[in-house]
């Protein structure tokens, strides 16, 4: 799941023009509610800490809040429409897609980005997340005995560790696990040391970023 | 469906405990899969044989026995050790609080082992060496007992007494200085039971740091769980399960049997998942205190069960989607300078406790548990009134909802930082500890932030 953190509301108030006269918070009600970053309870709590906020200054400024279902598709947009327009500026607190989407859909209005995107991850306890996956393009887990060199080596090295890590931690930093390491125990442990040895790489990165920005559509979908 | 399944007054998770009135039903841990349902009705699925089967029971006794270690080698344990030894022409050497203290239980194992021995080879060397004796139930008769049987008691501090992985003790004290080998009995110290963490995720109960299913709080005192209608002994329970096992076995039976007779929902309020919000994101499922909340399969949302619910209303502050409501959420803050939310378990105890009341001149909001409190709550009432907020939760161990008054301080703690970030000024909303009982304590602290906020 894409796994969000809610910006600093320093930098949020930054980031807001200074002659601001309204501001919609729009909350996301899927991966980023999921990850406790930008659903309901964000975009509400938000809206009366920057409302408290500006009445401290003396500014009269507009807060509304409402969270819609997916910022990424046209449908659940769509209802809020004349909020959106109703509004100076829009404080997304979706993720960088929702942000995007929300700014295609409303060419002139100025969307801000509420929420940090942080990576895919998985819930590792409760409001806790860890990286799990960096969206290569080409899935190699098979070789690796279902563990991420790409996203869960520090140095995505496909080849085998580094050498600099001790005691199962990375030399990057020793709160991170070695993916190697964990690469290295699961193999053992479902017997497929062996295959480690059969990748040969190199691996090819045209699906990640070295191709270029990226899309792809569902041939279901079309007809020649 | 559930009707075709068989029904228990009780379910015992491990050893069942012996009685006639209560129909019983015993699951092994391994064979459990799942737990659904709540107090009155639970429905436990497990493997038997080849096949998925399920039980419906109105409680829940998890049972099972600690995990022993011993601290040397070459030795029995006392909770094993069999005194049929009659013969034996070599001393019985019983060690308690060998690295660490034992629990009473062990002290009554020890004194009758003693005596079983003394009594049928009154020759027989007893050696019987202790850091304290614990008593418990008839502990002290024992001892004066073996005492005049001439068990030979020597009492030890950490380094006075040395066992080696041969199984020979060596005791050094005072002018006193032994070597001795013989039948060596060793008090075990006690782990909880196997396979608890699996118990508590099927039951989703939080585990105290020993890895018990029981944390330490008041309100679970003696065999509670933080779920209704689950029941914890032994192994499950604690590390000093054993020193009142007969007490706790007949409150377990007792509650049992009340729960028969018909269980009420704790308050009046209804509090409900609107499941076309609900992102079944599982918060309001981890945090629970109570393990009340399920996830119903049908509409694949979360819903609270209603016997099982403690009404803390912590799940309705969390939730990121605001998804669960509560009927009796009053929308009208006072409209006094000086605002305060109390926790009816605590401060509202200490303030019917003080001589005169605290908060004679407050308009105070009492709430069933502080992590009712919403982040928004906080920060609407900082922009509502010019005054200051306080908000009077529960020390730990004595919080009803166990986790509630941490988890409002983790809230209170995030939206300071945030005012300070805005330059705001953070102190403007405060938290503090009380339990029912420190009613001078309130007192003395309201004068001093009362102090402070006039200033
Ligand atoms: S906008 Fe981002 S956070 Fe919201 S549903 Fe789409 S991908 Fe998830
Ligand atoms: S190999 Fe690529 S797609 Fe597969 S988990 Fe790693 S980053 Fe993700
Ligand atoms: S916390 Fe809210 S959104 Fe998440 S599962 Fe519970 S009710 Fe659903
Ligand atoms: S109100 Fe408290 S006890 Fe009831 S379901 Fe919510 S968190 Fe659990």
């Amino acid at each position: 799941m894409i796994v969000g953190k809610l910006k600093d509301v320093a930098e949020i108030k930054e980031m807001l023009p200074e002659d601001i006269e309204s501001l919609l918070i729009i909350g996301c009600g899927t991966c980023v509610s999921v990850s406790l970053a930008g659903g309901e309870r964000e975009a509400n709590s938000l809206r009366d800490l920057l409302e408290l906020y500006y009445s401290s200054q003396g500014q009269d400024v507009r807060v509304n809040a409402t969270t819609i279902k997916r910022q990424c598709d046209d449908e659940f947009i769509e209802t809020e429409e004349l909020s959106i327009e109703g509004h100076d500026v829009v404080l997304s607190l979706a993720c960088g897609v929702g942000v995007q989407h929300l700014g295609i859909k409303h060419p002139e209005k100025i969307i801000l980005p509420g929420v940090n995107t942080t990576f895919y991850g998985r819930n590792a306890d409760v409001g806790e997340w860890e990286e799990m996956c960096l969206g290569c393009g080409d899935c190699i887990l098979d070789d690796f005995a279902g563990v991420c060199p790409v996203a869960r080596c520090s140095k995505s090295l496909i080849h085998g560790p580094c050498g600099g890590s001790q005691d199962g931690k990375c030399e990057v930093d020793d709160e991170i696990d070695c993916g190697w390491e964990l690469i290295y125990n699961r193999a053992e442990d479902t017997g497929q040391l062996d295959r480690l040895l059969e990748y040969e790489g190199p691996k090819d990165w045209s699906t990640y970023r070295d191709g270029g920005v990226r899309s792809h559509k569902n041939p279901e979908f079309f007809s020649e | 469906m559930s009707g075709s399944i068989e029904q228990y007054d009780v379910a015992y998770i491990g050893q069942a405990l012996p009685d006639d009135e209560l129909s019983q039903v015993t699951i092994p841990v391994s064979a459990l899969t799942e737990c659904r349902g709540e107090i009155g009705d639970f429905t436990l699925s497990f493997q038997a044989e080849d096949d998925l089967k399920q039980v419906r029971a109105s409680n829940i006794v998890i049972n099972l026995k600690h995990q022993e270690e011993l601290p040397v080698d070459c030795c029995t344990s006392l909770l094993e050790a069999e005194a049929n030894l009659a013969e034996e022409e070599e001393p019985l050497i019983i060690v308690q609080d060998y690295q660490d203290l034992s629990a009473a239980a062990l002290s009554k194992e020890g004194l009758e082992l003693a005596l079983e021995v003394k009594e049928s080879n009154p020759a027989r060397e007893v050696y019987y060496f202790y850091q304290a004796m614990r008593f418990m139930d008839n502990n002290d008769e024992l001892y004066e007992k073996a005492r005049e049987k001439e068990v030979i008691f020597l009492k030890h501090d950490l380094g006075d007494l040395e066992i080696t992985d041969k199984g020979k003790v060596s005791y050094q004290r005072e002018d006193i200085k032994l070597e001795l080998t013989g039948e060596l009995t060793v008090a075990p110290e006690l782990k909880p039971a196997a396979k608890l963490d699996k118990l508590a995720r099927i039951f989703n109960i939080t585990r105290g740091p020993e890895g018990y299913l029981q944390v330490d709080n008041i309100y679970l005192q003696p065999t509670l769980s933080g779920k209704r209608g689950v029941y914890l002994l032994a192994g499950a329970r604690g590390p000093n399960s054993l020193t009142y096992e007969q007490e706790e076995i007949q409150y377990t039976l007792q509650e049992v049997k009340r729960n028969l007779t018909g269980v009420e929902e704790i308050d009046e309020e209804e509090r409900t998942v609107d499941d076309q919000k609900c992102v079944v994101c599982y918060t309001c499922y981890r945090l629970c205190p109570h393990g009340a909340i399920q996830r119903d399969e049908e509409l694949n949302s979360m819903k609270i069960m209603p016997l099982a619910c403690q009404a803390c209303n912590l799940c309705i502050s969390r939730c990121p989607m605001g998804a669960i409501s509560r009927s009796g959420e009053d929308e009208q803050q006072p409209k006094d300078e000086r605002q305060v939310i109390i926790c009816e378990n605590s401060a509202a105890l200490a303030r019917e406790k003080a001589e005169t009341d605290p908060f004679a001149d407050t308009v105070v909001t009492e709430v069933p548990c502080v992590s009712t409190v919403k982040k928004e709550e906080i920060y609407q009432r900082l922009a509502n009134h010019k005054s200051d907020l306080l908000i009077l939760g529960c020390i730990s161990e004595s919080c009803k909802h166990l986790t509630g008054h941490d988890r409002c301080e983790q809230v209170v703690n995030t939206a300071k930082e945030d005012l300070e970030k805005l330059d705001l000024d953070p102190d403007r909303v405060n938290y503090h500890r009380l339990s029912p009982r420190m009613a001078t304590d309130l007192s003395a602290y309201l004068a001093d932030w009362k102090g402070e906020v006039l200033q």
